[in-house]
């Protein structure tokens, strides 16, 4: 069924095919709350700067290690930084380090699928065979050589996090399009001489994209899991980023004594990683309600 | 009530439940059937042919389908009160149905022979030895070599998966053969021969059957008597001389007219025009009257109640003790 | 079948390969002098240059790459540390083991209850067991592995000393790693065979069953069961390379001394040989048990068998089923 309305290019169907998903998307709540808690969690990283009741970076050596109180609502660190303010700033860095791997790996990852699945033969095989290679290697150790080779760091974090993430959306979006291929709609664009690349951007992936986007919203999740891992090991976000990993890796040391600086990061990451996963689950079953059970 | 009938449904309807919106899926149906009859239930996909099929042997899927009201006697015995264990004897051993995609309906991890034999060990008290042996002659009645009991679905062709599952369906002699468009999904050549082949097993075995079809010509090979399904309803119900001679409801009418046929030379074939009334709106009076040639407003104002037209001829259509009109 | 095997384990082996070149230029680019990592901050440039020279690091790429491959392909000997002076393989020999069986552990509990868990939230669909299941399996699979382990290290180790929280020493040790490892597993696990198990419900011959008398038990566990589990064979391999990601922080995490811990220490001391003999045994075993798990499916299923039985080894059929 959705795959005929797809088929419909027309502007009206395509507008009320994303009103028809949006309304499915609010009537599921498991989604709309997960939603709800990602756009605060989000809302509160970009208005860090005044919500947050300190300076992030602000050392207090007479004030180290206080527990929650009143003046800092979820206590201080070794360097006596308030917690709440490094946590809200750490959402910022976390989150756009999740956003921005997966733009980087959903924009490379569309362009290799493109080619592969558009103009397949020769070119279709090089790039599954190196696809192939890329993910014969287990995906966390293959992020963990990255930053090896590039180095620790916030940017060098995204760029490993977002190159593991290629292989799949290419993938992905290659198979899409090898089955949208074989369509009539397509084979009249042919048939009147539509230039190639004006199939593949105007006509190929809108159609191919909504598995793209459920899987990116999940890949969001799973990327701020990923790098808060890497910072764990040390080999991603450095403290004293206050990256909510990078705040777990540097808690670590307290584990004995003050355990609540390996707790706070860390429910703030299963929270966002969770409602984002809560969204997700309901955006695929909004977009393909065939596939809801 | 206890007559001789062999299956009787009463006043069957069936709703589905799906996002706050309830589907009209089977409305009031009921018809008869004696024993070792045929009936035919002709109509569009979607009429609703496969729920009343299902609601029979009760394996309509709840949720979302239920039945919300009606009886279903078979021997006397109603069938919708009746617990789940007494309907698993039932299911297969009096009552069983082939399907109408052989394609899938087997499970295509198990041998095809002990796709038969499983219903067999489960409805005859008898040794596993003496249940092989009797599936691997259901495979034989059903022309199928005795050797290939061992093989699995994907070896087989879609014609020879549908004698699979009808030897299946006959393995225990049921008393009544749910048909649901079993050549629907065939070749028009190997549709000749499963056909040709469930009209003997029926005589054979003396199975009265209901016949799920929307292919006319079927209906007029098999069948002792026809119900022409429409929107949920049976429309019109008789021998097959009463539909096929005498077509009275304008659905029906209009089915005939959109066939070619052989005898008669016509410049152009005469469609329904419309589509189905949707199963969650129906209209108010007649479901037919949004499409009907002939509908007045009386049509549209309350549900036309079912007319007997003598015999066993039944039609629901306030026009129809005039028939002969056309 | 076995042409087939063969055939399939063949095909391992240009992987490999590509793998073992892909990490050794990675790590040909990395910043950073390992010499002077070596010999530290004070050594003059000419120790350096010497040291340099003695690692082969003087070397142009090609001539380099291909001593590593000779050594480690040919020879099978991926050399010695640079900084203990110890040979790889030793230490690989006693490391390997543990990591695999971290691995395997956290695998096969998550395989042990997350199967059941699925199955029984799919027959109760929408009933209150599929509900909590469903509820934990998504908590389960969203909490970070390392920040839970970290967790459970305060609960049950610092707080009620129940269970130790590092080496292994005793088979107690292995209880927190493997349960806190497999936590998202189960959870995953969980949710792809209740979908798995409730498509397979739906499907046609499901109802045959049904139509055939059988009881609601038989159905489920004869039918439907058997063909859900059969994508779920699939699965099994990236499950294991998620296990095998995870036991490197679970090794970090509870300071067991296995190929995860002699990775990280090894990138952070730029210890070439180190990092990348773990990476080239970790990418065959993953390979290996990719091939596995294609060899299993291909037994349990007929359909696939049967393509396998008639034409020995059909590469299109193969990379549609991956890419699919």
């Amino acid at each position: 069924m959705l795959n005929s309305e797809k088929e419909q290019q027309g502007r009206g169907k395509k507008q009320s095919q994303l009103r028809e998903v949006l309304k499915r998307l609010m009537k599921n709540k498991t989604a709309a709350v997960g939603m709800v808690i990602f756009l605060i969690i989000a809302l509160a990283s970009v208005l860090a700067p005044v919500l947050a009741p300190y300076d992030y970076a602000q050392m207090n050596l007479d004030e180290t290690f206080q527990t929650p109180s009143r003046e800092h609502l979820l206590g201080t660190d070794e360097y006596g930084r308030d917690y709440l303010s490094r946590i809200l700033y750490g959402g910022r860095f976390s989150l756009g380090l999740g956003l921005c791997a997966q733009l980087f790996s959903l924009f490379f990852g569309v362009i290799l699928g493109c080619f592969a699945g558009y103009y397949g033969g020769k070119t279709d095989n090089l790039i599954m065979r190196i696809c192939d290679v890329w993910q014969s290697i287990p995906g966390i150790l293959f992020t963990i050589i990255l930053c090896a080779a590039l180095g620790t760091g916030w940017i060098n974090t995204v760029i490993a996090m977002g190159l593991g993430g290629i292989p799949g959306n290419c993938r992905m979006i290659r198979a899409q399009l090898l089955s949208l291929r074989e369509r009539e709609f397509i084979e009249a664009e042919h048939a009147i001489n539509c230039p190639s690349g004006k199939i593949m951007f105007r006509h190929l992936l809108p159609n191919a994209i909504s598995p793209l986007i459920v899987s990116s919203t999940m890949g969001i999740g799973n990327t701020i899991n990923g790098a808060a891992g890497l910072a764990y090991l040390g080999l991603g976000v450095q403290p004293p980023t206050p990256e909510w990993g990078a705040l777990i890796s540097a808690a670590r040391a307290q584990i004995r004594y003050y355990p609540y600086l390996i707790l706070y990061p860390g429910l703030m990451l299963a929270i966002t990683i969770l409602s984002l996963n809560m969204f997700g689950d309901g955006l695929r079953d909004a977009m393909d309600p065939k596939l809801k059970n | 009530m206890k007559d001789n009938q062999f299956l009787s449904v009463e006043d069957l309807v069936v709703e589905y439940t799906s996002n706050d919106q309830v589907i009209h899926a089977v409305n009031r149906v009921s018809f008869r059937l004696d024993k070792g009859q045929t009936l035919g239930l002709v109509g569009e996909t979607g009429a609703g042919k496969t729920t009343i099929a299902k609601s029979i042997i009760g394996i309509l899927p709840d949720p979302p389908a239920k039945v919300r009201g009606g009886r279903i006697l078979l021997e006397g015995e109603d069938l919708l009160q009746l617990d789940d264990r007494h309907m698993q004897k039932i299911r297969g051993k009096k009552i069983s149905m082939v399907f109408q995609d052989p394609m899938t309906a087997l499970n295509p991890n198990m041998k095809v022979g002990h796709q038969i034999q499983e219903v067999v060990e489960l409805h005859e008290n008898v040794s596993r030895k003496e249940a092989e042996e009797h599936a691997k002659r259901m495979l034989e009645m059903v022309g199928i070599p005795r050797d290939r009991f061992y093989e699995y679905p994907h070896q087989f062709s879609g014609g020879m998966k549908q004698r699979v599952i009808i030897a299946m369906a006959l393995a225990c002699k049921p008393d009544l053969l749910l048909a649901d468009e079993p050549t629907t999904a065939l070749d028009v050549t190997i549709q000749a021969q499963v056909l040709e082949l469930i009209k003997n097993l029926k005589v054979e075995q003396q199975t009265s059957m209901i016949l799920i079809t929307h292919d006319l010509g079927v209906v007029a090979g098999l069948c002792d008597y026809v119900g022409v399904v429409y929107a949920g309803e049976i429309i019109e119900y008789g021998t097959l001389e009463d539909i096929f001679d005498h077509p009275t409801h304008p659905y029906t009418i209009g089915l005939f007219g959109a066939l070619p046929s052989m005898g008669k030379r016509v410049k152009r074939l005469s469609p329904i025009h419309g589509l189905p009334p949707d199963p969650s709106k129906l209209p108010e009076g007649c479901s037919f009257s949004p499409r009907c040639p002939r509908a007045t407003e009386a049509c549209k104002k309350a549900p036309v109640e079912m007319r007997n037209l003598g015999g066993t001829h039944e039609c629901r259509c306030i026009l129809a003790d005039k028939p002969g009109d056309r | 079948m076995i042409n087939y095997i063969i055939k399939r384990l063949l095909t391992l082996i240009p992987v490999v390969i590509a793998v073992a070149i892909v990490i050794f230029t990675i790590m040909y680019f990395v910043p950073g002098d390992p010499a002077k990592n070596i010999l530290g901050q004070d050594a003059t440039e000419e120790q350096l240059q010497r040291e340099r020279e003695l690692l082969g690091l003087a070397d142009p790429y090609f001539v380099q790459l291909g001593k590593f491959l000779y050594q480690l392909f040919i020879k099978l000997n991926p050399g010695t540390s640079w900084l203990s002076g110890f040979p790889v393989m030793t230490e690989l020999r006693v490391r390997i083991p543990r990591t695999l069986l971290l691995s395997f552990l956290t695998m096969a509990l998550g395989v042990a209850v997350g199967i059941p868990l699925g199955v029984t939230a799919a027959v109760n669909q929408n009933k209150l067991p599929d509900k909590l299941c469903m509820i934990g399996s998504m908590t389960f699979i969203s909490i970070p592995d390392f920040w839970l382990a970290l967790e459970a290290v305060i609960l049950f180790g610092l707080r009620l000393h129940w269970l130790p929280t590092f080496g292994m020493s005793s088979w107690k040790c292995w209880i927190l790693p493997v349960v806190c490892g497999s936590l998202p597993g189960i959870a995953s696990n969980a949710r792809q065979t209740r979908s798995a198990m409730l498509e397979v419900i739906r499907s046609d011959y499901v109802a045959t069953a049904k139509a055939k008398g059988l009881a609601p038990g038989a159905i489920k566990y004869k039918h439907a069961l058997p063909n859900a589990l059969i994508p779920l064979i699939t699965m099994m391999g990236g499950h294991l390379a998620r296990c095998l990601g995870g036991s490197m922080i679970l090794e970090n995490i509870f300071s067991m001394p296995g190929m995860g811990m002699y990775l990280t220490t090894g990138i952070t001391q730029r210890d070439y040989p180190v990092v990348r003999s773990v990476v080239v045994i970790l990418a065959i075993v993953f390979g290996v048990v990719m091939v596995l798990v294609d060899i299993v499916y291909a037994f349990v299923d007929p359909r696939i068998k049967a393509i396998y039985e008639n034409q020995t080894f059909n590469l299109a059929f193969w990379r549609k089923r991956k890419d699919a």
